[in-house]
């Protein structure tokens, strides 16, 4: 399971009548689920452990549980992560981050909307390049409030 | 005492749609500062002017030559009760209205570029940039920042800008009031932009617009980022969408780029 993955499950839901989704391949297990305002809000990894190491009684570490957070494009647009093409990325993987501190930017226009971060936490995925088209309700960032 | 802080804030007083003047000598950025007092929760029609800016940015961080004592800087508030796809096009209003307050005080027709420059004798005269957030209260705000060049002459300009750029008084040869170019700007942007708000987007400035805009029918390409387009211009959509025909006879709707005319 990677960062494409991820995507692509978000982009699935995006703009369907889907409440929750579930998806899992080998020894790993992701679960997304919208929340009430419509909006893909909400990614639930779960981890397990490895067959080979599990034992019969516990298959699935339930304790290991995590919440993610995935920040969306709020329209159609240019994404990018510094705020100039000279300038330092706003943050990179593994930045610990401020709910509303500013993580990107997407243009239409010359209309520049600062992408803020929806939790504290650290960023686990940036899931666009610096210049890359968005679009509406794509998810940009993942970010892990317990990181 | 005559000073541009008090010209500026006579002049504007007089508008009683202007919330508050924040004036300042120098500042980073006029939109920096707007955009501050936005995200406090400041409101529309809270008007930022300064004389001079040691930081003015265009878009991708390029450089908004900012000298003191000849030019306008100024940024707003804005906190439109429209649907938020029509938010973008509010840039595109932005550059119609500098082109309108233009040629009034020059009296020559300037000519708009998608999707808010502004030419005259395709020379640049202003910089329009818009910024959008939310504020401590989850309000969206709009911050519109424009500079004008109204009194720069060519011995101000850096040798990189003197090809490309022209203001009000190297077209006419004559010296303009300042504050009195910051209040028919906010004159004729106020009506404007409720015009924008009324019928809902574009479509309430389209006549206006577009009697400025001649890349219709033109070959452009477009740079947005790492993507490159090229194809004729048909037309803008009610979003403010530049419409285009591709090579390949497909129409795309173009929400960002730099815009060259081939």
């Amino acid at each position: 399971m990677d960062v494409n993955d991820v995507k692509e499950l978000l982009e699935l839901i995006e703009g369907k009548d889907i409440i929750e989704i579930e998806y899992s391949h080998g020894d790993k297990k992701i679960r997304i689920v919208r929340s009430s305002s419509g909006r893909v809000k909400k990614a639930q990894e779960v981890q397990q452990a490895r067959p080979a190491e599990v034992q019969p009684e516990a298959e699935v570490d339930t304790t290991a549980e995590k919440l993610l957070v995935s920040v969306n494009s709020p329209f159609v647009g240019t994404f990018y992560c510094a705020p100039s093409p000279s300038e330092k990325p706003f943050v990179e993987i593994g930045s610990r981050v401020k709910k509303g501190q500013t993580i990107g930017i997407v243009e239409a226009m010359k209309l520049m909307n600062a992408i803020e971060a929806d939790a504290d936490g650290s960023v686990k995925q940036i899931l666009k390049k610096d210049g890359e088209p968005v679009e509406f309700g794509e998810p940009l960032f993942i970010i892990d409030p317990e990181g | 005492m005559y000073s541009y802080e008090n010209t500026v804030k006579y002049s504007l007083d007089s508008l009683p749609f202007i919330r508050d003047i924040i004036y300042r000598d120098s500042v980073g950025s006029t939109n920096v500062l707007a955009e501050e007092l936005a995200r406090t929760g400041r409101g529309e029609w809270t008007v930022v002017v300064a004389d001079s800016q040691s930081n003015g940015r265009g878009r991708q961080g390029r450089v908004w030559f900012s000298p003191s004592r000849i030019n306008i800087y100024t940024s707003f508030i804005l906190r439109p009760e429209i649907s938020y796809e029509y938010f973008p096009a509010i840039s595109l209003l932005a550059g119609m209205v500098v082109a309108i307050v233009i040629e009034h005080f020059v009296n020559m027709p300037a000519e708009l570029k998608w999707p808010n420059d502004v030419m005259v004798e395709d020379k640049k005269i202003s910089g329009v940039l818009l910024a959008l957030g939310t504020d401590l209260n989850n309000k969206s705000y709009i911050v519109v920042g424009i500079g004008i060049n109204v009194n720069s002459d060519t011995k101000e300009y850096p040798d990189y800008i003197t090809t490309s750029s022209t203001s009000m008084r190297l077209l006419t040869n004559k010296v303009f009031d300042r504050s009195s170019v910051l209040n028919y700007l906010y004159t004729v942007f106020h009506e404007w932009y409720n015009m924008y708000c009324v019928h809902n987007g574009f479509n309430g400035i389209r006549e206006q617009f577009m009697r400025r805009f001649k890349m219709t029918g033109k070959q452009v390409n477009i740079l947005n980022g790492t993507e490159k387009l090229s194809g004729t211009v048909e037309d803008i959509d009610k979003y403010g969408r530049l419409v285009l025909k591709s090579n390949n006879n497909e129409t795309i709707a173009v929400k960002s780029g730099d815009v060259h005319l081939i």
